[in-house]
């Protein structure tokens, strides 16, 4: 039987998490570091062919070149900001 | 990895699973949601983000009519809730649709505590419109119809994924991948529902305590 249900006084967020009822529990989590994170931007950013000196230009004026550089920088800013 | 760290990633992993789940249980067949996330608990969710790549990919549906094509556009930001930083709370979120890879019909934006005054929820057209156009030019001509913030409900009534999907469906965009794809949608849906109506009680507690008191 669950912790959950023999204790449901001693349940953690952890545990309710574990019993949310989820299908998929291998989805993949790739926890970085400081320095992973940058290596991950400098990456995305070349494939993309692109600076964050012109997504940040383009974010502050809010006139984005493409679809594509708008939703660049919304993937990456949450990690340079 | 701390006990806080191995909590986010559980949290983290659950969120996607369930995006997982909702998409190959309704439009989708064998996509993986992944993500990526720092140790502070900011993170990137969407298909195909991995260690070394922060972009999530459009992801293919299958359209009804031969030789057309149509992709779903899915990303989350997440990062710690404001209340004591102990669960990941989504930060941003959009979800549109294209008939190209790199361009979108339409989308739907939501940005927790925006840095400007546009409503937190909100629909952007995209594409030429000549009615929007004819608009937008009442106030500030030449500017892009598709940047209009239109409103879709604020923070807690704001749509999601769920419809986007159904919207797809019953609009005969795609072929649904099981018979059983409203019954999922809608477990989702509902759950996404209760999520926004817990919040909501929480922020509004005399609201909902009037509400149950039956006075106007």
């Amino acid at each position: 039987m669950a912790l959950a249900e023999r204790a449901p006084h001693l349940r953690s967020p952890e545990v309710i998490d574990l019993h949310a009822g989820t299908a998929d529990r291998n989805a993949e989590v790739f926890v970085l570091s400081h320095e992973e994170v940058q290596e991950a931007i400098d990456n995305t950013l070349a494939r993309a062919g692109c600076t964050l000196e012109q997504l940040r230009e383009e974010a502050a004026s809010g006139d984005w070149s493409s679809e594509s550089n708008w939703h660049l920088w919304f993937c990456i800013s949450p990690f340079v900001d | 990895m701390s006990t806080k760290q191995a909590h986010l990633t559980r949290e983290a992993r659950t969120f996607a699973g369930d995006l997982s789940e909702l998409l190959n249980g309704t439009i989708t067949h064998g996509i993986r949601i992944s993500v990526v996330m720092t140790r502070a608990g900011t993170a990137v969710v969407g298909y195909e983000v991995k260690k070394t790549n922060l972009r999530s990919s459009p992801i293919a549906l299958t359209t009804r009519q031969p030789r057309t094509s149509l992709y779903l556009f899915v990303t989350y930001t997440l990062g710690l809730s404001e209340q004591d930083g102990r669960f990941l709370t989504v930060t941003k979120s959009t979800y549109g649709l294209g008939a190209s890879k790199t361009e979108w019909a339409f989308r739907y934006d939501y940005e927790r505590d925006p840095s400007n005054e546009y409503p937190e929820a909100h629909l952007h057209i995209l594409g030429a419109s000549e009615r929007l156009a004819d608009l937008v030019a009442t106030g500030r001509p030449g500017r892009q119809p598709s940047r209009l913030h239109l409103p879709v409900g604020g923070r807690r009534f704001r749509p999601c994924l769920e419809d986007v999907i159904e919207f797809c469906i019953v609009e005969q965009l795609v072929k649904p991948q099981h018979n059983t794809w409203k019954e999922k949608l809608n477990t989702h849906r509902d759950r996404f529902y209760r999520r926004q109506l817990k919040a909501a009680v929480r922020q509004c507690p005399a609201t909902a305590r009037s509400a149950l008191e039956h006075r106007p």
